[in-house]
Order: structure tokens, then sequence, then C-alpha cells
């Protein structure tokens, strides 16, 4: 759709600043009348009243409406947030944010964009939390390293002085380095999981067995015969 | 392009001045100035834009955050808002009055 120029408008570019002067007479509340005097002292021109009015009501009330629902929207996502919260150049890409939604002929809901911010501030607070985490692994990391390292330059140079390197040395580095529990050695079957760790003092003929007596007695004779040898 | 005459220019500094009045003592961004310049028939370009910022910064009538430097990069200008220097300006007050009366 074509926007035809106002007068004033037209009169502008062939004498800039007008319109700027204009807007400004406006802003004060100045009447057509004075507009008007004010065009022919800039122009030579004697501009209707009519003609005035409707530059008045097609450009600068618009331009006036727009930036008073825009500072209104403004003002109100700005309590929402709590002024304090944001800094002021964050405060100024939220207005640019309000500004184009509106220029884009959006429907501006302020509960819809409250909403919005709330979930960007969650995002925000969520990365944060992310970073501070992957911050805490590299440093849990880097001290697992250097863990390691000290441990294994301990056994080198234990390996290299001659001594051998013993279980519980290997023991202290997968302790010290990886935080790890001592290794065990394999536990018998026959010993069961509820001797574990394992006793050397104690052998299979020890191991509780509740149901012995009975299982004997189910036991036919020869079997019995035949364990026992 | 036919070159802008000073007065022109003086005219771009005072739609400026006039818009960041509005939203005081908030900041905006030079976007909105841009589209605000547009939208008064004045465009002007970005670089254009902030020699204008630049410049009513150094008179006192506006003040200006920027973004963090990128090494290589022209420094961005974030946000921009008028001092009370410039409020006086756009209120035509003369020198010497403070802009109270009791």
């Amino acid at each position: 759709m074509r926007i035809q120029a106002t007068r004033i408008e037209q009169l502008d570019r062939k004498f800039p600043g007008l319109r700027q002067a204009v807007d400004l007479l406006l802003d004060g509340g100045a009447t057509l009348d004075g507009v008007q005097a004010l065009v022919k002292e800039r122009t030579g021109e004697t501009v209707p009243n009519q003609t005035l009015s409707a530059y008045k009501q097609k450009r600068w009330l618009i331009a006036r409406l727009r930036l008073k629902d825009l500072k209104e929207t403004f003002q109100a996502v700005k309590e929402e947030l709590g002024a304090n919260a944001i800094s002021e150049s964050t405060q100024a890409r939220l207005l640019e944010l309000i500004d184009q939604a509106m220029r884009a002929g959006a429907a501006l809901d302020p509960h819809f964009l409250l909403k919005e911010q709330r979930l960007w501030a969650v995002h925000t607070a969520n990365l944060e939390k992310i970073e501070t985490e992957k911050k805490r692994l590299e440093l849990q990391i880097e001290q697992s390293r250097q863990a390691l390292k000290e441990a294994t330059d301990e056994a080198k140079e234990k390996a290299s002085s001659g001594e051998q390197l013993t279980a519980a040395d290997i023991d202290r580095i997968r302790e010290r380095a990886l935080g790890l529990p001592p290794k065990q050695e394999a536990v018998p079957m026959s010993l069961g999981h509820r001797n574990f760790p394992r006793n050397p003092e104690l052998k299979t003929a020890d191991v509780p067995m509740p149901n012995a007596d009975k299982l004997l007695a189910e036991m036919s004779e020869e079997e019995r015969q035949r364990r026992s040898r | 392009m036919k070159k802008k005459t000073p007065e022109v220019r003086d005219i771009e500094r005072g739609e400026i001045l006039r818009f960041l009045v509005e939203f005081y003592p908030d900041a905006v961004t030079p976007k909105m100035l841009l589209y605000h310049l547009d939208d008064a028939a004045l465009s002007v370009s970005e670089e254009a834009l902030r020699f204008h910022i630049v410049y009513l910064t150094q008179k006192g009538f506006a003040t200006f955050e920027l973004a963090p430097k990128v090494v290589g990069e022209e420094t961005e200008i974030r946000s921009v808002k008028v001092t009370p220097a410039g409020v006086d300006f756009v209120d035509r007050r003369k020198k010497g009055e403070v802009g109270i009366r009791l």
C-alpha cells in the first residue's frame, strides 16, 4: 500500500527540519494556528488548518501513541522482571525487542512476553549450572591426572631403584589415582559370598551349612558311601 | 549519493536527542535510533549514527555503553541515553538556567 505524503512531509523535503519543528511544537501542546504560523515563517506558504490537522492525526498522533504503547509495555515488563535485576544495556535490548515485535505488527500480549522472558531466564540459569558442573568435572579430571602421575612416578622410582612392586603398591596407585578399592583375589565358589573377603584361616569344612543334616538324611546309602570315599 | 549538508546533520542529531528524551532515564539501542530516523525520513547509515552518538556524547548531551572489545573488530555501541544537559537542550533552556524553578 502506497502511503501518500502529507503536505508537511512534502514541504519538509524542500525545507529540511520543518517536520521536526512541527512535531516539537505539537509535542509542546501548540495549537494548529501556532503550527500554521511556524510553517508560514519557514516556507512562506499558508497551509490550511485542515491539512495541518490531517498531518497531526495521521502522523504525529500515530507516532505518539506508538511511543506511549511501547513505553508502557516496556515499563510493565521491567517491573515484572525487577529493574535492578538486569543491566542497562540488557534493558535497552529488551526495549528494542518489544519495539521490533510491535513494528512487525504482533498483537503484543505482555503475558506471553513475560513468559518468554522467564523461560529465557530459566535457560540462562541452567546454562550457568551446566558450565559450573563442567568446570568442576574438569578440575576433578585434572586432580586425578595429577594423582596418577604422582603415583606412577613413585612406582617408577621404586622399580628403577631395584625394589619389587608389590600388590599393595598397585592397590595404593589404584586408590590414590582412580579412587578404586584395593584389588581382591578371586573368592572360591565353595566359600560363598558371605565369607568375602577371603579369610585365609577359613577352610571349606568350617563354612556353616544349616541344612547339612537334612541333606545327609535324604541322601541314599550308596551316595553317602561314595562321598565319604 | 548526495552529500548531506551540515544543516541536515544537525537535524538528524536533533531527532536523535528528541527520541532519547522520550525514554529518559532509560537507554535505547542504536538499532532503535536507526528505525526512528527512518520513520522521520532522516535515514542515516550505521557509521553516520555512530558519528552522531559520539558527537553528542562529547558535547555532554548523551552517554553510551560499549560492548566488550573483540580483537580486530570495531567496538559496538550497546546502548545510548540522554544526559540532563541533553534534556535541557531539547527543552530549550538557556545557558545558566538550571532547569528548576522555585
